[in-house]
């Protein structure tokens, strides 16, 4: 089997999952009671018929399918639907907020594999020292602390000590100078970047020292150490590219959770990303948005699934003979 | 455990390396596991010493101990003094410039030995980059002569992964890694375990020419009195160490009186009609290679609560007509039928049911058993599958396996990874029979072991069959082996079968062609027996 034809049938596998749960996720969301109007029904100055005419006007008289066939052919122009509480096509709210969401989620991301991967090898390559006992108490607490937790703690340390500013992307003035603006953003992004990445290292830690361990206690690094092969490059030449097909499984799953994984920490630290967008949307019943945000979420998960089956192939000899 | 005896004495100051007083133990649990404590031996430049005994005796921790290469559970004293340095004192930092440069080694399992994912031509090149100062060019050129020397010139092996090499080939990648420094001993933990007839003479004489061009020492260790013998002037056996657990079963030795009826012998357990099997070309640059056709019509029925030998050369398809029968691969065409029952259209739930029934023991045992499991944890782990009897039950009845196929029960708690190779051989065999199996099929799982366990695994495999009825088919490549044992002999060459011969009914059939070639094909040839039988 060639990369190729593998490639074009897990598209077409992918396009299918897709469009499975569009449909699902669409049904799923026309299940849960009341509509977008429910709330302004309850505003005693707008007339009953104001609300008929909207019904009418939003297209939300006509039957599921044909609701789901006027999504599809949005979706088809590009503009993933209206939401009815913007006002505006979902494509141009999801553009800017979705930026927001990968600065947040790569800069996590990157300091998360930063710390776990250099650290995972060398508690895998010394175990028992000191640095591998503290790096075990470290992670364990930081897996038992809910992220919720941590990201109003270092809330609490921003506001106590005004080092850093407590939520938010920018200050209101700092748009008149690039350079500002751009530190500012980064000043806005230290906290809720080291919470996101301090909530993944134990987890990318745990895996990366279990992977480097497994591969240190194989049979072929114990004979690169019969063949005097120094320390160093037994690690990172030898037994890293041996540890490395569940760390790239891992990376798949990391790179997935680049615009999925920061929402509770947007919320919290009001960073204008997919977070809030979507919390409010599922408050507000604006489906269109809720529906967009899913797919998102699916097209992103897919596409970094193939990437790592990709990395995987283009790394491991044994899975390109395999295929 | 006493000491074990020298060898004639020889003058101190000639030898390279002296062990003195060498003890290697290993902390298990509470109680401490002594392999030997006094091993005294030592060579001398550019000399072959044997060191030979059973499996289990401690020649692979003797290997290790040298070297400072035990795990860290060993516990190690006395002195290995090389060129007048004990090795065992030295910090790790010089221990490593002696590594691969001056005493290199050669590991028992090649295949295990080298790295997956790093091409073997780098894998060669990295012990010179350890060691020398030369450029990643000079390197390349040494690493193809001595790839040259060892018989793999094409560029195709220098580029090659692991995988792709056959077991012949990274026997000789792991030589040219230990030799590709020019050491002045090589410690070579036998090289020739599982290696066919044909291929052990050819690695044997390579070893034997390689080292008489570059004047190393050799240490050979190997069961095999027929390699040291070969090699060695001197020769060490470390058997005396430990004394050794004989079978609990009571059975006389091998042989098979001839008059004696297996039951219902005529009824057949498995027929096999028109077996088809062929590799496609795989990957993405072999599109060009033709298709190689492996089984070409195989037709065999193996008769109820008989034991049936498989035997031809390498490359015949004796393990690709197991793995079908199995149905670890899937034919292409053909039929086989388990009780009448045609296993190729099995779906489902029928299909799980009788791998149950079936059972296979793999070539390689270390590779078949998971490291982080105990020995009771292996051979009850089918019946925990199968979520039946209590942990209790469970752990009792592999006690009980383990008593069966020779092993010591006590030793149910321990890891796997402690038992040596041909322990090992009888957990895979006790985890086998957990499921009461009708079929066991035995993957040259007696090639890599010592006559004296070979014979005893032999012996088991009688009684299995006289104590629980339990078919058996014996792939081999020793047909000598096997003959002593078995009452159907099935020779196969070329994906066919080539010659039958019954012994219960004293019935021999041969198809014509091939098989006059297949005997000419080997210089000592096992076949011959076949025809005496």
């Amino acid at each position: 089997m060639k990369v190729a034809p593998h490639l074009k049938r897990r598209l077409v596998h992918s396009a299918f999952l897709l469009s499975a749960i569009s449909a699902f996720t669409f049904g799923i969301a026309q299940l849960a009671p009341g509509t977008f109007l429910d709330d302004i029904r309850l505003n005693p100055q707008v007339s009953s018929r104001t609300i008929d005419l909207l019904r009418v006007e939003y297209g939300l008289d006509q039957p599921l399918p044909i609701r789901y066939v006027r999504w599809l052919s949005s979706v088809g122009k590009g503009e993933f639907g209206y939401s009815l509480a913007y006002n505006v096509p979902v494509s141009k709210l999801l553009w800017t907020r979705t930026q927001n969401t990968v600065l947040l989620g790569a800069t996590a991301m990157l300091l998360g594999w930063m710390i776990a991967l250099p650290l995972g090898i060398w508690t895998a390559f010394r175990p028992r020292s000191w640095i591998d006992r503290g790096s075990s108490v470290g992670s364990t607490l930081l897996l038992a602390t809910p992220e919720l937790a941590l990201g109003m703690l270092f809330l609490l340390a921003a506001t106590r000590w005004g080092i850093l500013p407590a939520g938010g992307m920018m200050s209101i003035h700092s748009e008149q100078n690039r350079w500002l603006a751009i530190t500012d953003v980064v000043r806005h992004l230290v906290l809720p970047a080291a919470v996101l990445a301090l909530v993944a290292v134990p987890v990318l830690l745990r895996h990366v020292r279990a992977a480097t361990v497994e591969a240190l206690n194989s049979p072929f690094i114990q004979a690169a150490m019969g063949h005097g092969i120094g320390n160093g490059r037994l690690l990172l030449r030898h037994a890293l590219p041996a540890a490395a097909n569940p760390l790239i499984s891992l990376f798949g799953l990391s790179l997935a959770g680049l615009v999925s994984g920061s929402f509770l920490v947007e919320i919290i630290t009001g960073w204008p990303g997919l977070g809030p967008l979507f919390i409010n949307a599922v408050f507000a019943r604006d489906l269109h948005i809720v529906m967009a945000v899913v797919m998102l979420f699916s097209v992103v998960l897919v596409l970094a699934s193939l990437a790592s089956d990709l990395l995987l192939y283009a790394i491991d000899p044994r899975v390109r003979a395999e295929c | 455990m006493g000491g074990v005896s020298l060898l004639p004495a020889c003058s101190p100051t000639r030898a390279m390396l002296e062990v003195r007083d060498l003890a290697v133990s290993y902390r298990d649990r509470d109680r401490t596991r002594v392999v030997f404590d006094a091993l005294n031996f030592e060579i001398r430049t550019g000399e072959v010493l044997g060191m030979q005994g059973r499996s289990g005796c401690g020649k692979t921790s003797a290997a290790l101990a040298l070297l400072k290469l035990l795990p860290a559970s060993a516990k190690v004293g006395g002195e290995v003094l090389f060129r007048g340095k004990d090795l065992l004192k030295l910090p790790q930092s010089q221990l490593r410039t002696v590594r691969g440069r001056e005493i290199s080694i050669i590991y028992q399992e090649p295949s295990l030995a080298l790295n997956p994912v790093l091409r073997v031509g780098d894998q060669i090149s990295e012990i010179l980059r350890a060691h020398t100062a030369l450029t990643s060019c000079e390197r390349g050129e040494r690493v193809r002569q001595i790839l040259n020397d060892v018989q793999l010139g094409s560029e195709r092996y220098y580029q090659a992964y692991p995988h792709e090499l056959s077991g012949g080939e990274c026997h000789r990648i792991v030589l040219a890694q230990a030799l590709v420094c020019r050491p002045a001993l090589v410690i070579a933990d036998e090289p020739t375990a599982g290696l066919d007839h044909e291929l052990k003479h050819e690695i044997l004489d390579l070893i034997d020419r390689l080292q008489r061009d570059t004047g190393a020492a050799l240490l050979l260790i190997s069961h095999d009195r027929s390699v040291t013998s070969r090699l060695a002037v001197r020769t060490i056996d470390l058997s005396g160490v430990e004394e050794r657990r004989l079978p609990a079963v009571s059975k006389p030795r091998t042989s098979i009186p001839k008059d004696q009826s297996f039951g219902s012998c005529e009824d057949s357990l498995v027929t096999v009609r028109k077996l088809i099997k062929t590799y496609k070309p795989q990957g993405m640059f072999r599109s060009n290679q033709a298709e190689k056709q492996v089984l070409r019509s195989v037709d065999l029925t193996i008769a109820k609560g008989s034991l049936t030998a498989l035997v031809g050369p390498s490359g015949s398809g004796k393990s690709t007509f197991a793995r079908c029968l199995a149905l670890l691969e899937t034919a292409d065409s053909g039929e086989i039928l388990f009780e009448g029952k045609n296993l190729l259209a099995l779906r489902g739930e029928d299909l799980r049911s009788f791998r149950a029934r079936l059972q296979y023991v793999f070539q390689d045992a270390a590779a078949a058993l998971n490291p982080r499991l105990s020995a009771a944890e292996i051979i009850a782990e089918p019946l925990t599958i199968q979520n039946s009897g209590t942990r209790e039950e469970r752990v009792r009845r592999a006690e009980g396996l383990m008593e069966q196929t020779g092993l010591d029960p006590s030793a149910a708690h321990r890891s796997c990874h402690e038992f040596s190779g041909g322990q090992k051989q009888r957990l895979v065999i006790a985890r086998a029979l957990t499921l009461e199996p009708s079929l066991l099929i035995f993957d040259e799982s007696l090639s890599g072991l010592d006559p004296e366990t070979r014979d005893e695994i032999l012996d088991v495999l009688v009684s299995l069959r006289h104590q629980m009825g339990i078919t058996q088919l014996l792939i081999s490549h020793d047909l000598e082996l096997v003959s002593r044992v078995a009452d159907n002999i099935v020779v196969m060459g070329n994906g066919r079968i080539v010659s039958q011969l019954n012994k219960k009914l004293e019935t021999h059939s041969r198809a014509s062609t091939g098989t006059e070639q297949l005997l000419d094909a080997k210089a000592q040839n096992p076949f011959v027996l076949s025809e005496s039988n």
